[in-house]
């Protein structure tokens, strides 16, 4: 067990490596640089022309006349030191953006990772247990549509009509009063008043597939023999219920988790940008237009950490959980 | 094909459901029968069947060219195709005439039907020219009115185009990205996962170490890093396919790491290691053995994935990513709805949404009604 | 759940689609149905402009009255009273800038909530401005200029006893330290933006005083600097009382701090706090702007008021009336985000432009009452609202001669309906025009605009048969000399929706005369139109063919071809043989003679006979050159404000010739209810 998680480990390393390169090619691809958005930009926006000279002034001043290889290895090199960098359009560090962005986007995450939870798994169970009853029926047909719209068309109907018919514009997660505030009563209450929408319209579409796994992952559950046994046994359905089959059903989902680790951390950049939420993932979105090197490299960076050790902790529980596993040396 | 045969054999054995038959039937004809008795599949089933015919005969079902701008419609709402007007019933359907005038103050277009203006539905109208299943020349369509008026049966969009005609068309795009993009994933993913999961050792390392590399690059920037890499002047098709093969390029890892996973846990099994005892090779283990007993799983997973498919290329064109005007997909044309204005003032921009949520109703509906079928060990 | 029943189910859904198409219906009877000739939507002309005075004496002089003792904010005269600031009196210039309200005087207090995305217009000042016709140049930080008869000097005149928001005096001190310790810097500036043909020398005459001395008469210069981005901070001064920490020539020891700071050397520290024309950015920096920037971060900024601000109303009160500002920060081009937070009662103002379309203005119109706004309109000041541009040194060799064949382009020209793209695109709001000076310019004339803007497709027909252009077989598709059909890339300038409207309307249109568009509705990259790579651009508000200065020169150097641009720079600016020239291509002739006309029109007063005379031989070249091809001008540009802002000016004209919304003077901008 233990080499296993050491050699594990081991591929982290190597992956995370083969990540930095994959995606500093990855933001590299796009033709031009920074400086091209930039000048972009200052002419269209300030009505100022640049001439060529200045333009490679602004790269040399931005370290982007440097040869590819050498801007890589400055930023890796920074990042192995634990610093993620500078971003250039912010002029900030990248630590500091990410500090204003990861709370937010972890509450509505994690709240909707809750809610899709606590939707899903009853509704799975009750679903599998009462095959074809009309109540699966309803259930089913409501996780699907769920699942069916396009999170940007819900978020944009959703909003205006919760706008024209409750009077509450919630773009964005706090009132602009509370925005610059310090923490206080009124602010949690506002943030609280904001948070459902994103919540639920992040959630819906994760619940219909989590309930169709787990459904039929339950049902093949239910014909297995020791069901049957058990049943015979005189064990209450209840028990029968969570002790095996539900526990075994879950398999699948424990192996998801590992790739939500990111998710949570990312939040749904769609969703986000319709609503207008303070997560990272428009931060990443806007970084990777712009070509800001090392705002997106890092963000990508930790981000893929995240979903490497995920997967990571999750390949663990998954031999903790199922027996069935080896975890030996495989030949 | 067996499916079908399996339902129709079904049907001349009504009256009797004997239980030979019942016996010796194989996994595919209980399949079918059961798939029969789930009314949600089979109504997905049909559904998609209407869809994709719709999608084939798009040409001859549009009454205009889906790039025909009517400089004088921008924002028309949808049309009634009526029976009865003022004088009574018609057998020939008809629609009113359209008056336009722009509002003086808020300068919005409105329109309101003309009932002096009746015009009747003429069907087999000749119009714009198209190929016959890219052949043969053909101009004749379902309907139309006289004299180039309009019949706008959805309405149209800002340019005065109609959304019925763009719709079908459409249509035709969304509906195969679907299953192309899925096709791709599938093999890749039963191929490579089952390397990965049965093999194990330095194949299972490599694949999933590629696989955990696809997946640890968050999407969105691996998607748009793959479509700027895409060359600006390809055709349409071209960007079609290219769009494709991205989407597939992140389907297929989940799916391998599903068929890796069962077959992890499932190589131990008694009945694999009689297979193997008894000499059987590993593509047979896997193909014969491994694959059929969960292959619901694997079911559900592809009729999940290709809904995400379509999902997916309306999220591409929502990052303006996706495919490209003047080629017309649901996300091309549900881009347009993509404003507060579009909802409150011209809600018929948003019915290409309306058939996402029905293509992707259908697919998940029979891809349940399949895995229900498909599992062979439930009685019928 | 049986099939029927889903059936049923999508009916019902069917049904309440429909119950919401029908929500949507018309709010206005029909009986209303009578509309003729173009709508009036910017409302009556303006009553009284914002009016500038540029000292009390100029006040009194113009309004009889002296003017009141200086009056503060509230929340300064506390600080006054603590002992924390010195009196309003103190803090003041000499001779501060008087600003007449433009409905009303205004009260203290409030803060205005508005979006990051233009933030900069709100906080901007510069030396100097234009008025709101644009033809007319007037102080504004600055007490004003004079130049010499010769116009080969010019002497700017600050505000004596003028002080940087933290309190310590500007001069001419902070000019010069921008113009030697970083423009002639070479570590900072390695290639400076003049030619030693054109350097001219600073001269501190004393604190308040600044002569620039020209090498030849410069009369252009000050039209050129007019722009109020122009003559501002980080640009054309900076406080460098506070920034010469980070210099090398005034601290030795500028590369270890900024070492501790985290940046690799001086320059680097330097660039980041002097923060050149990222001013809204650098919070702490001091400033001469109604509002000091105090927190910045990737969800909001925060403007408070400027104790030090130089100018005050006519009852004597100093502004801004509004304590401070903060700026959402919405991602750039999350307009539908912004509108639900404008609906929603979350901002005060929302400014129009390349924010709003014009598609927009229905919605926005009807939703004036729920949402609490009003919408103040603006004709543009853009020579073409939307401008189809060729490239002349497009890359595919088979092309370059077509584009460079003045028939093709002129065939295009013909080819575009232009009344369709105004009344589907604009409204009917607009009015065809090529890209070409407004009538309102003195030198202006009528036949530039409407040169071949007239619908006439077998004309363009009959332009292509003669460049040689023939259709192919079935005659879809015009085919080029090498045989393959004449397809164009055509690509977007900032990839707004309305380009690829109209992308998608020339495709149809140049199809009936045989010309192919495949369309791209991203918005192109620089790089693509640096290096001369692309075939055709539509391009709405500016890109590279921008408005034109109202009495300015031109607005670019020349536009056509970045290629030709880079080597007629160097061929006029640096005086370059054309032998030696290395950079861009060497342009035809008469794009040479174009240069040097354009060149000899900066030397010429404005207005002047021989001035008017250039810059009508240049643009009737320019105007039947048509490179950019010009559409529809006169659209409008509307801002969204608030119910409770108050003193919103109306503007003749609006565009960033003028400033944008600097050009609304929002520091005498009040809130009604300072609470929302």
């Amino acid at each position: 067990m233990l080499m296993y998680v050491v050699r594990r480990f081991a591929y982290m390393l190597l992956l995370l490596w083969l990540v930095s390169v994959g995606s500093f090619v990855l933001i590299q691809l796009p033709p031009g640089d920074y400086v091209t958005v930039l000048v972009a930009d200052m002419e269209m926006f300030q009505n100022i022309v640049l001439k060529p000279e200045d333009v490679e002034q602004l790269r040399r001043a931005y370290g982007l006349d440097r040869p590819l290889y050498v801007q890589y290895f400055a930023w890796m090199g920074r990042l192995v030191r634990g610093d993620l960098g500078n971003s250039i359009a912010y002029q900030r560090p990248v630590l500091e953006l990410l500090k204003e962005r990861v709370p937010m986007t972890v509450v509505i995450s994690v709240a909707a990772m809750a809610f899709v939870w606590a939707m899903a798994i009853p509704i799975g169970i009750y679903s599998a247990t009462h095959q074809y009853s009309l109540g699966d029926y309803v259930v089913t047909v409501i996780g699907f549509v769920g699942m069916a719209v396009p999170p940007f068309l819900l978020a944009l109907v959703v909003m205006y009509f919760g706008f024209r018919w409750f009077g509450f514009a919630p773009a964005g997660l706090l009132s602009a009063e509370y925005i610059a505030e310090p923490w206080s009563v009124g602010k949690l209450v506002d943030l609280l008043k904001h948070l459902p929408l994103p919540v639920i319209v992040t959630g819906i579409a994760g619940t219909a597939g989590l309930i169709r796994v787990l459904r039929a992952c339950l049902l093949d559950e239910l014909e297995q023999q020791y069901v049957v046994t058990a049943r015979a046994k005189g064990l209450s359905e209840g028990r029968l219920l969570m002790k095996y089959p539900v526990r075994v059903a879950v398999n699948p989902l424990v192996s998801t988790i590992g790739w939500s680790l990111a998710g949570i951390v990312s939040g749904s950049t769609i969703i986000s940008i319709v609503l207008n939420l303070p997560t990272t993932g428009p931060l990443l979105l806007d970084a990777v237009l712009k070509q800001d090197m090392e705002l997106a490299g890092s963000i990508i960076m930790v981000l893929s950490g995240l979903t490497v050790l995920g997967t990571y902790l999750s390949d663990i529980l998954l031999v903790l959980v199922d027996p069935r596993i080896r975890y030996e040396s495989q030949t | 094909m067996s499916l079908r045969r399996s339902i129709w054999r079904r049907r001349r054995s009504v009256a009797s459901c004997d239980e030979d038959r019942l016996a010796i039937a194989t996994h595919w004809q209980l399949m079918g029968r059961k798939l029969r008795k789930h009314r949600l599949a089979m109504a997905g089933g049909y559904t998609l069947l209407a869809f994709y015919a719709i999608a084939l005969a798009a040409d001859f079902l549009a009454p205009y060219d889906p790039h025909d701008t009517h400089r004088d419609f921008p924002y028309a709402p949808p049309q009634a195709v009526r029976f009865v007007a003022d004088d009574g019933f018609h057998l020939r359907p008809f629609v009113y005439g359209l008056t336009a005038y722009r509002h003086p103050e808020t300068l919005r277009r409105i329109y309101t039907p003309d009932t002096r203006v009746r015009r009747p539905v003429r069907f087999f109208v000749r119009g714009h020219e198209y190929r016959v299943l890219g052949l043969a020349p053909c101009n004749v369509h379902l309907f139309g009115v006289d004299d180039g008026a309009p019949i706008f049966l959805l309405g149209t969009d800002k340019l005065g185009r109609d959304l019925f005609s763009r719709n079908l068309y459409a249509a035709r795009v969304s509906l195969t990205i679907g299953l192309v993009g899925v096709a791709i994933s599938f093999v890749l993913g039963c191929v490579l996962g089952g390397v990965s999961g049965y093999f194990g050792g330095v194949a299972d390392t490599l694949i999933q170490r590629l696989i955990e590399f696809l997946m640890c690059i968050p999407t969105l920037p691996l998607w748009m890093g793959l479509s700027a890499a895409l060359p600006k002047k390809w055709s349409p098709l071209g960007v079609y396919f290219g769009l494709t093969v991205i989407l597939s390029v992140v389907g297929w890892c989940s799916l391998a790491r599903v068929v890796r996973g069962k077959l992890l846990s499932l190589r131990e099994e008694d009945f694999v290691i009689a297979a193997r005892i008894s000499g059987a090779s590993s593509a047979r283990i896997i193909g014969r053995h491994l694959i059929p007993s969960f292959l619901s799983y694997l079911i559900v997973s592809v009729t999940l994935a290709i809904p995400g498919m379509i999902l997916g290329e309306t999220a591409l064109s929502f990052l303006g990513l996706g495919i490209r005007p003047p080629a017309i997909s649901w996300g091309v044309l549900l881009n347009d709805s993509q404003s507060l204005r579009a909802i409150a003032q011209c809600p018929w921009l948003l019915l290409p949404g309306a058939f996402v949520v029905i293509v992707v109703l259908a697919f998940s509906f029979l891809g349940d009604g399949l895995r229900d079928a498909a599992d062979s060990q439930s009685v019928v | 759940m049986t099939a029927r029943r889903f059936v049923g189910a999508a009916l019902l859904g069917a049904v309440a689609l429909g119950i919401l198409c029908r929500n949507a219906a018309p709010p206005v009877p029909p009986s209303l149905a009578v509309s003729t000739g173009k709508p009036d939507i910017y409302g009556s002309a303006p009553a009284a402009d914002v009016q500038v005075y540029t000292t009390p004496a100029a006040f009194t002089h113009a309004s009889g009255a002296p003017l009141p003792p200086y009056g503060e904010a509230p929340e300064l005269a506390d600080r006054v009273a603590r002992g924390e600031l010195p009196p309003v009196a103190a803090r003041l210039p000499e001779a501060p800038l008087v600003v007449r309200p433009y409905e009303s005087v205004g009260r203290y207090g409030g803060t205005l909530r508005v979006d990051a995305y233009q933030w900069r217009g709100y906080l901007h000042h510069g030396l100097f401005r234009r008025n709101s016709e644009g033809d007319e140049i007037i102080p504004d930080l600055s007490e004003g200029y004079a130049y010499s008869a010769d116009y080969r000097s010019l002497t700017i005149h600050l505000r004596r006893g003028m002080r940087w928001s933290d309190g310590a005096p500007f001069t001419v001190e902070d000019i010069l330290f921008v113009w030697e310790d970083e423009i002639w810097n070479p570590a900072l500036t390695p290639v400076p933006p003049y030619s030693d043909k054109d350097r001219p020398q600073y001269v501190a005459v004393d604190d308040y005083t600044l002569r620039i001395d020209f090498s030849r008469p410069r009369p252009d210069w000050m039209a050129a600097m007019s722009h109020p981005f122009s003559l501002s901070q980080g640009v054309f001064f900076n406080p460098k009382h506070h920034l010469k920490r980070w210099h090398a020539a005034y601290n030795p020891d500028a590369d270890e701090l900024a070492r501790s700071e985290g940046f690799g050397d001086w320059t680097q520290a330097y660039t980041f706090h002097a923060a050149k024309l990222k001013l809204e950015e650098r919070p702490g920096l001091p400033t001469l702007n109604p509002w000091v920037v105090t927190a910045f971060n990737s969800s909001y900024g925060m403007a408070e008021r400027n104790p030090y601000f130089s100018q005050v109303d006519t009852h004597g009160n100093q502004l801004p009336y509004i304590d401070r500002i903060l700026a959402l920060r919405t991602k750039a081009d999350q307009t539908q985000a912004k509108i639900m937070q404008m609906l929603g009662g979350e901002l005060d103002h929302l400014p129009g432009f390349s924010e709003l379309s014009v598609d927009e203005y229905p919605f926005l119109k009807e939703s004036e009452a729920i949402g609490g706004y009003r919408i103040v309109a603006f004709p543009s000041s853009m020579m073409s609202a939307m401008t189809l541009s060729l490239n002349p040194l497009v890359p595919d060799p088979v092309l370059r001669p077509i584009f460079n064949d003045i028939r093709f382009r002129q065939a295009l020209s013909l080819a575009i309906d232009r009344d369709a793209i105004n009344e589907m695109v604009y409204l009917g709001l607009g009015e065809p025009r090529q890209e070409t000076p407004l009538p309102l310019v003195s030198f202006s004339r009528p036949e530039w605009g409407s040169y071949l803007t007239e619908y006439d497709p077998d004309r363009a027909n009959a332009l292509l048969d003669d460049a040689g252009l023939a259709w192919d077989r079935r005659r879809r598709v015009r085919l080029r000399p090498d045989g393959r059909p004449l397809d164009l890339l055509i690509e977007s300038g900032h990839g707004s929706q309305i380009e690829a409207y109209v992308q998608e309307l020339l495709a149809g249109q140049f199809s009936r005369v045989g010309v192919k568009l495949t369309m791209e509705s991203e918005k192109m990259s620089h790089h693509r139109l640096q290096e001369d790579l692309f075939e055709l651009l539509v391009c709405d508000n500016g890109g590279p063919a921008m408005e034109l200065c109202f009495a300015g020169g031109e607005p670019y150097f020349l536009n056509q071809g970045y290629g030709w641009n880079r080597w007629l720079t160097q061929w006029i600016e640096a005086g370059e043989p054309p032998e030696r020239i290395q950079v861009g291509v060497e342009p035809p002739e008469e794009w040479k003679r174009l240069a040097l006309w354009i060149d000899e029109a900066r030397t010429l007063p404005a207005g002047s006979p021989e001035w008017v005379d250039l810059k009508q031989r240049i643009w009737d070249f320019r105007s039947q050159s048509l490179w950019h091809i010009g559409t529809v001008y006169r659209v409008p540009i509307f801002d969204l404000v608030g119910a409770r802002v108050r003193n919103f000016p109306k503007l003749p004209w609006y565009g960033w010739s003028t400033g944008a919304h600097v050009m609304t003077h929002p520091e005498q901008w009040y809130l009604e209810t300072p609470r929302p």
